[in-house]
């Protein structure tokens, strides 16, 4: 055969083969509901990979929104009404979950939960008040981020001093000192029941050693099963037919990650996603109003701050942090970096916690002529040089520092931005090694002692930047301590103030947790750890 | 003749931009975020009001620069590397020819990545990774080179005579490297960017706010979708017609000084 | 025979001098693999913990050996960015990407070899230089652009293929679990519309993956043919009546295609590296875009791995094919190293 009778036999074999794939592709259209996707079934898309899947171990709000689902715990937060149709949690409500009911002693440190006697794990052995007491003593030995969640932060000294199982359906704290957020703490993922025996035949509980079966595998009881499971890929979820709570609306969800923002932005408008989790705000912006979708926004506790190492020259100046404050152009911010997706405030507390102060955390005028006042008055020496560190993987961050730099050259703040890999930022930023650092943060639990715990109590490890306010930590103390949520609530109010005097750090804006639906989304619920039992789409 | 002219023009828009366009690539502005083509802003804004072109052009000399450091750096530590390998005798001959080796074996975006990170992101961090990538190719290309022209009959009659080695070198070995040096130069020039880019879209290489075509496409992915594909589609372009030029340019040498070919790009 | 014995040698020596640099690579790191692993807010005690689990308080030599030991027992160490062992983590993802590399080779080789084919042969020269042009082109783009513009104008724009959403389309179950490739296990249960959909994923990641692989090969194998023409044979061949299309296809291109297969390691060397890129823009769940986020997360025990693993397979391939290379051309046989 001549070269051309080749020639044009390579065409049209290729011809061919592009035709058939086009045709091929044609059946199932993006958009429509193709054979097998029925209202049983729902896609979600999540940006962010998750990393384990063992409730002792699991320290970022992903994971533990996936733990939530296919474990119980003793507590979980109550429902109220959303916005739109919708519903999501009340963080100041704990209301029963596995446990029935309770009872807390005079002095507020014994708690006696009663549990009922039939529930089981999923592979059928009683979930009861020994598998409880083995699931708590597992996260205290852990010495993990779930240890410090289920004590709602409470460390110093550990505050559950023993946990016991008198019998089947009772399970008794005692605590060493009373906390109004313990309940709260139950209700964290952390808290999660775990089922003994299962544990126990792959690789046991030993203290400080992480379990790597319970990080790919679930051992729980709750409302979904893991029907399997790819690691930073595909995560697919059917209902639990023992669980001891109401069936899920939804039987079968399926969860993609997907990491690429143009990649959520794409199959979210051709609605091959039913809910879309973690979504850039900037691709939200552009899908708002389209009709493929309905964005749902709820007040969340988490918040993109601008860390200040309290501590380090020139920053250990009120003066001088003050004037970092005011010279940030928060109105700017929130509407072209958060597109509005947020709210403006300045306190220790991040609004959507249980103790935020609304009325006296309220937002700072941008004034850059006071800052430049200020950095005069401070006496600091010669031009400020400071280095401010970024995750590059939250690009919200990446661009808030950008920013930021630009406008505190006008007030004589020379701030050099240094981009961290992820594997770089994490232990400087918890070790405190660094002089500002931005990023987004939000408390474990939702609420303001476990947050100023954290972030304000003087001589706490996890204070990385070292924030101590003057008389601040006494107050917390009692407020931390009493029963009486209408006085925490006075005393969180003084420390707010009291901290705002101080200037600590700069809260940028207040995160608002935004959901991309598809329109055929009928119910979704938002809350803190997601709850997806009540995610409904239709055909 | 394309080819030259539009890597000369690139070079030149490079080196001479700024003295025409003043706008600062860092600029931020954010009441003209995500705007399109203008008479003020040739190739639009990007998401934080940043000049486009102002950035293009930036990431043009970043894109320049790093692909020199990283040729002449290769060049003359793989050079030397080769060159070495080629001359002495055994066993630092089959060592360094064993260390060549391995560094091929592995694959260029990774051993690049893994240094960048182990160096700590950051342009400087690239460009190290990129350098040490290069160098086996250099190694193994110039060793083979070198071994060739060890056997010619010149270069054994002046070993019989006694020349030392280093005589050797600098009269008979290096001066006819060059072709192969060149050639080897020109192709690795045009990789480096691509791979500075990729390390950019990756994350590590040029970190925010530096501009670097590679991050900018990365960037713009997003944006694309959404309609405003001027942020990502322009430093690609730049990144195509540069590469494109610099490997016709490498093609055209290669015709002109080795025109047997007998060895394989890198 | 001892030729022979020379290359696998080298083999060895190579794989052992990448072994030493994978582990160096990861474990010279700056900061602390085992305060990563063990989480934020993990207590002194769990960190230690994790130290020593990781084996990071044994001296650098004894650590390369136990890596060596375990590596070669199956035990490819614990990837605590996903909390799986790291040898799951690859090999569950190994399928995916084979089957992206599989198709990207059959499309770069067959695009490859008949342009550079068309190109040699043409006696039009604007022939040629396009195919030139396409095949500096096909090098010069950033293969994640191309990506971005294949997906903005055939899957967006067109709607002719699917978008990035991996390798099925949401919703559609997995084929049972033979190999792992989708095409090929949907195919061995009789799911047509399943091993279609697969297909229909798999395509465009291909074709990115196969752009570069075939320019060079292009490049290769034009200059290859174009130098084997002139030689003598060839001149008489045609001095002979042979048809010119004849003594190209017959003649000239299994001559120029043998330095061109030499170069095949190379190919793979660049499917490897270039799935990073693809995997990424495509969210395929590939070993690629695995290892992308496990270097940027130091997750050490999934780089290194792959790394070898990597090194392992390039250098076996080369192995195979220098000894293949020397057994076939004779010219070579008889010449020592």
């Amino acid at each position: 055969m001549s070269i051309s009778k080749y020639r044009s036999l390579a065409l049209a074999g290729c011809a061919a083969v592009v035709l058939v794939a086009a045709g091929c592709t044609a059946s199932p259209t993006p958009g429509t509901s193709s054979p097998g996707e029925s209202s049983d079934r729902m896609v979600i898309d999540w940006a962010t990979g998750n990393t384990t899947l063992d409730p002792a171990a699991a320290c970022n709000q992903d994971d533990l929104s996936l733990i939530h689902n296919m474990y119980a715990t003793l507590t979980k937060y109550d429902v109220r009404e959303g916005s739109d149709g919708t519903s999501e949690y009340d963080p100041t409500k704990i209301v029963p979950a596995l446990a029935e009911d309770w009872e807390v002693s005079e002095d507020g440190k014994t708690y006696t939960f009663t549990l009922p006697a039939d529930a089981v794990f999923s592979d059928g052995s009683p979930m009861d008040a020994e598998a409880v007491k083995y699931s708590v003593e597992r996260v205290l030995g852990s010495g993990t981020c779930a240890a410090f969640y289920l004590q709602a932060g409470a460390l110093e000294p550990p505050l559950i001093e023993s946990v016991e199982a008198p019998d089947a359906t009772t399970v008794v704290f005692e605590l060493n000192r009373p906390n109004g957020d313990f309940l709260a703490g139950l209700a964290t993922p952390a808290g999660s029941i775990v089922n003994p025996a299962v544990v126990e035949a792959n690789g046991g509980s030993k203290p400080n050693t992480p379990n790597q079966y319970m990080a790919s595998n679930v051992a729980g009881g709750g409302a979904y099963l893991l029907d399997s499971y790819s690691p930073g890929d595909k995560v697919v979820l059917k209902a639990n037919p023992d669980y001891y709570g109401e069936q899920p609306a939804t039987p079968e969800i399926e969860i993609n990650y997907v990491t690429e923002p143009s990649n959520l932005l794409l199959q979210a408008r051709s609605q091959a996603a039913d809910v879309t989790l973690g979504m850039p705000l900037q691709s939200v912006n552009t899908i708002e109003s389209d009709a493929c979708c309905r964005i749902v926004t709820n007040e969340s506790p988490s918040f993109a701050q601008i860390a200040l190492k309290n501590t380090v020259a020139p920053l250990d100046n009120p003066k001088v942090r003050e004037a970092l404050t005011l010279a940030v152009p928060y109105e700017d911010i929130l509407k072209n970096v958060a597109y509005g997706y947020g709210s403006l405030f300045f306190g220790p507390v991040v609004p959507g916690a249980v103790g935020h102060d609304a009325d006296g955390s309220a937002p700072l005028e941008t004034d850059l002529d006071q800052a430049k006042k200020l950095i005069a008055e401070a006496g600091v020496d010669g031009p400020i040089k400071l280095t401010a560190i970024v995750n590059t993987t939250t690009p919200i961050a990446v661009q808030l520092a950008t920013l930021v730099q630009g406008v505190w050259k006008e007030i004589g703040v020379d701030l050099k931005v240094e981009a961290l890999p992820p594997s770089e930022f994490t232990p400087r930023y918890t070790g405190g090694d660094y002089q500002l650092a931005v990023n987004l943060e939000g408390p474990g639990v939702p609420s303001a002692g476990y947050q100023l715990t954290l972030t304000a109590q003087c001589g706490n490890p996890f204070n990385n930047a070292e924030v101590c306010v003057d008389g601040a930590d006494e107050l917390l103390e009692q407020a931390r301590t009493t029963t009486d949520p209408a006085e925490a609530d006075e005393l969180y109010a003084e420390i707010t103030q009291l901290w705002r005097a101080q200037f600590p750090r700069i809260p940028v804006y207040a995160a608002q947790h935004v959901t991309v639906l598809s329109k055929d989304v009928t119910h979704f619920e938002y809350a803190k750890f997601l709850d997806f039992t009540t995610w409904t789409v239709s055909q | 003749m394309v080819a030259s002219g539009a890597l000369l023009a690139v070079v030149l828009l490079a080196a001479l931009g700024p003295l025409f366009w003043t706008v600062s690539p860092n600029q931020v502005n954010l009441a003209e975020t995500l705007q399109p083509m203008s008479s003020a802003h040739p190739m639009g804004t990007d998401d934080l009001g940043r000049d486009v072109f102002a950035r293009f052009l930036e990431g043009a000399r970043l894109s320049l620069m790093v692909g020199a450091v990283v040729v002449l750096a290769g060049a003359t530590i793989g050079g030397a590397l080769g060159v070495v390998a080629g001359m002495s005798r055994q066993p630092v001959s089959g060592f360094l020819g064993w260390v060549i080796n391995t560094l091929l074996s592995f694959p260029t975006l990774m051993l690049a990545m893994a240094v960048s990170v182990a160096l700590g992101a950051g342009v400087f961090a690239g460009a190290a990774g990129l350098v040490l990538a290069a160098i086996p190719w250099y190694a193994r290309v110039l060793r083979s080179e070198v071994l060739r022209i060890m056997s010619r009959p010149s270069v054994e009659a002046a070993v019989v005579a006694g020349a030392g080695s280093i005589r050797i070198a600098r009269r008979n070995v290096i001066p006819h490297l060059m072709p192969t040096l060149l050639i080897q130069a020109a192709s690795n020039f045009g990789a480096a960017i691509l791979t500075l880019a990729a390390l950019g879209f990756v994350g590590l290489g040029a970190q925010p706010p530096q501009a670097e075509w590679g991050s900018m496409i990365t960037g713009g992915l997003q944006y694309a979708l959404s309609g405003q594909w001027w942020i990502g589609v322009f430093p690609g372009l730049g990144l195509i017609v540069l590469v494109t030029a610099t490997t016709v340019l490498a093609d055209r040498a290669r015709d002109i000084l080795d025109p047997r070919g007998s060895y394989v790009r890198s | 025979m001892r030729s022979i014995a020379s290359r696998v040698g080298w083999g060895v020596a190579t794989l052992f001098g990448a072994s030493v640099l994978a582990f160096l690579l990861m474990r010279v790191l700056p900061g602390d693999p085992a305060r990563l692993a063990a989480g934020e807010l993990a207590s002194e005690e769990a960190v230690r913990a994790r130290a020593a689990d990781m084996g990071l308080d044994q001296p650098l030599p004894l650590q390369y050996l136990h890596f060596i030991r375990d590596f070669v027992t199956g035990d490819w160490g614990y990837a605590y960015s996903i909390g799986t062992p790291a040898r799951e983590a690859i090999l569950g993802r190994l399928p995916a990407t084979v089957e992206l590399a599989i198709l990207a080779f059959v499309i770069g080789v067959s695009v490859g070899v008949s342009l550079a084919l068309l190109a040699a042969y043409t006696r039009r020269r604007w022939v040629d230089v396009v195919i030139r042009g396409l095949s500096s082109l096909g090098m010069a783009t950033p293969q994640f652009y191309m990506a971005l513009i294949l997906l903005l104008v055939l899957s967006q724009g067109l709607g002719l293929f699917p978008g990035p959403e991996g390798r099925l389309t949401p919703g559609l179950a997995e084929p049972p679990h033979r190999t792992g490739m989708f095409t090929v296990d949907a195919l061995l249960a009789g799911q047509w519309t399943t091993a279609s959909d697969a297909f229909a994923h798999l395509i465009l990641p291909a074709v990115v993956l196969a752009m570069v692989p075939a320019a060079f090969l292009l490049r290769l194998l034009r200059s290859n043919l174009l130098e084997t023409s002139r030689e003598q044979y060839m001149l008489v061949l045609r001095a002979k009546g042979t048809p010119r299309a004849r003594s190209y296809v017959r003649h000239a291109f299994p001559n120029a295609a043998l330095p061109t297969i030499t170069a095949s390691g190379l190919l793979l060397a660049e499917l490897l590296a270039g799935s990073i890129l693809a995997e990424k823009v495509f969210g395929w769940p590939g070993v690629g875009s695995l290892v992308a986020d496990s270097v940027l997360s130091k997750d050490f025990a999934i780089v290194q791995s792959f790394v070898f693993l990597s090194a392992l397979i390039y250098v076996v391939v080369n192995t195979l094919i220098d000894v293949v290379y020397g057994l076939v051309d004779p010219r070579i046989r008889s010449a020592s190293r």
